[in-house]
């Protein structure tokens, strides 16, 4: 066992691809992040998980002959965003995934761009893709809450703090996506991330998107959102290279992450 | 004396125990250089060197006079450099247009209009137009072989460097290939490593033969096959002076080896050449793999 992992070190460190030394360009960025973008958005990961989370919403609203319940405005835009958060982590994780699983370490170490051209491209994938379709979803449910006549919406519980989170925190989950699919090539990454959010209690823990009524403190819950897509963004980058810089910002991030998660919380709980 | 634009120095590499490269020396000038070997030899090892993807143990490399050890020769090598691995990955949901596309922006060929018109032209120039929309999983075996020699033209780089380009391509694609290849030969320089002997008397000036990580043979196709003059003689049976004896499609056996009294010996091939010297190892090796 002990000379099998030896083997397997020396063999990876024989392997070794010497590295790039040019930067990452804006255009080069840009033209990847176009392509990354379309990629994340007709992965079936995502549109299937938007669509099953509709299906889940129209179950969940009976779907019978109760018009009052059919027509619930909050539900089917919670049932959206769920689908949408849900989505853009499998097909986030999916697309940093692709070069370890299609075997491109060879021919993309050729190339003059380094590596977190790559990296970077994902996240201007998700900033094109999913990011632009929550705010466009984002700008519908606005329009939804404040034109339609529906007794469930409570038009006090949203406002700017509430619509700038949904778009934060698309966002800051893909990057986590993102940054979990650079380093554990496997395809559990982006289910374990939505299980771990979902069954260990950890999005009542430290919620991504809280009304104001509920206590949280306002700017410090934007102080965690913006950490933790800091904190992600860094780590995905260090496995293309772990340079000081990053490494420090990205520990940096964190430990201000855990502040805010911290002092977010209102002093009764949510 | 032609100035040498790819130069090989002793040359070592290790992979744990195995021995990859053990001392391999040898220049090339501008033009085609062929890489012959059984599996085994180091050809993908030196093809991924010249890539700049692998660095050597110990020993000089030196492509189109620069270092790929240094950083900065590293990537001036990199933005001259068209590589088409021996088993190239492919993102099989992207087409073949939207995966060379991909590559040639990780090229720095950033503006859209101009870099669209070099994938078509490449993806045209390898015989794929009417594909080009259709997803990599949906190719066949050679399609996907032309897809990664696509990849490598982008830019008309001056240094190409292809590991067995024609495996899996059927004889027209193959006489395809030479075409494409001779014409960028030129001042161009193109190191290829093949099992294909009649693709280095079609188009190599040059040729080496690589055994056990080392060069075994440099020259000219015209001298490895030189090697076999003499030795080579056509028979009703399997000569048992020979070597290495197969029998042809008319019957008679080829014979290879130090020809008995009598025997009534022929034009050698490069392949002769080669087998001669390579010996066994070519038909245990090939079996083994």
């Amino acid at each position: 066992m002990a000379a099998s992992l030896r083997t397997a070190f020396a063999d990876a460190r024989a392997s070794r691809v010497p590295v790039a030394i040019a930067r990452p360009t804006v255009a080069a960025v840009v033209a990847l992040g176009r392509i990354e973008a379309r990629k994340m958005l007709l992965h079936p990961t995502f549109w299937v998980t938007v669509g099953l989370s509709l299906l889940l919403v129209r179950g969940a609203a009976g779907g019978g002959g109760d018009a009052s319940i059919r027509i619930n405005v909050p539900l089917l835009l919670a049932g959206l965003l769920v689908g949408l958060l849900f989505g853009t982590i499998l097909s986030a994780n999916v697309a940093a995934l692709r070069p370890r699983r299609d075997h491109m370490r060879e021919l993309f170490g050729s190339v003059p761009s380094p590596p977190e051209t790559r990296t970077i491209g994902l996240f201007a994938g998700l900033l094109l893709g999913p990011f632009l379709i929550s705010l466009l979803f984002t700008a519908v449910g606005w329009w939804a809450i404040t034109h339609i006549a529906d007794p469930n919406i409570n038009p006090e519980e949203v406002d700017w703090f509430f619509v700038v989170q949904v778009p934060l925190s698309v966002f800051a989950l893909g990057a986590l996506a993102i940054a979990v699919g650079r380093w554990f090539p496997t395809l559990f990454g982006g289910p374990v991330i939505i299980a771990a959010q979902v069954f260990t209690g950890l999005m009542w823990a430290v919620p991504w998107i809280m009304p104001r009524s509920s206590g949280i403190g306002a700017t410090w819950h934007l102080v965690y959102l913006a950490a933790a897509i800091t904190t992600w963004v860094a780590l995905a980058l260090a496995r293309d290279r772990s340079t000081v810089w990053r490494v420090a910002i990205g520990g940096g991030a964190l430990a201000l992450g855990i502040v805010a998660a911290v002092q977010q919380a209102p002093p009764g709980g949510y | 004396m032609t100035v040498p634009t790819i130069e090989i120095a002793d040359v070592h590499k290790h992979f744990g125990r195995t021995t990859a490269l053990a001392g391999l020396t040898f220049d090339a000038p501008a033009g085609i250089t062929g890489l012959l070997g059984p599996n085994g030899a180091g050809k993908t090892t030196l093809l991924r060197m010249a890539a700049t993807v692998l660095a050597p143990d110990a020993g000089r490399i030196r492509m189109l006079g620069w270092d790929p050890s240094v950083a900065d020769e590293r990537l001036a090598i990199r933005r001259r450099l068209g590589y088409m691995p021996q088993e190239p990955g492919f993102h099989r949901n992207f087409t073949a247009f939207e995966f060379v596309d991909y590559v040639a922006i990780l090229k720095e060929m950033t503006d859209r209009a101009s870099r669209h018109d070099e994938v078509r032209r490449v993806l045209d120039l390898v015989g794929l137009e009417k594909v080009r929309d259709r997803r990599i999983k949906a190719l066949s075996g050679g399609m996907r072989r032309r897809v990664a020699l696509a990849q490598a033209l982008l830019g008309d780089p001056d240094l190409l460097v292809l590991d067995e380009p024609t495996a899996g391509l059927d004889p027209e694609q193959r006489l395809r290939f030479r075409e494409i290849v001779s014409e960028r030969a030129g001042d161009r320089t193109v190191l290829l490593s093949t099992h294909q002997t009649e693709d280095v008397a079609a188009l190599c000036p040059r040729v080496v033969v690589m055994l056990d990580g080392a060069a075994l043979f440099d020259g000219t196709p015209q001298e490895l096959s030189g090697v076999a003059r003499g030795r080579v003689w056509l028979a009703p049976e399997r000569s048992p002076a020979a070597r290495l004896s197969w029998r042809g499609p008319d019957g008679a056996h080829r014979n290879i080896g130090d020809a008995p009294d009598g025997a009534d010996l022929v034009e050698p091939t490069v392949e002769d050449g080669y087998l001669l010297l390579v010996g066994e190892r070519a038909f245990t090796e090939d079996e083994a793999a």
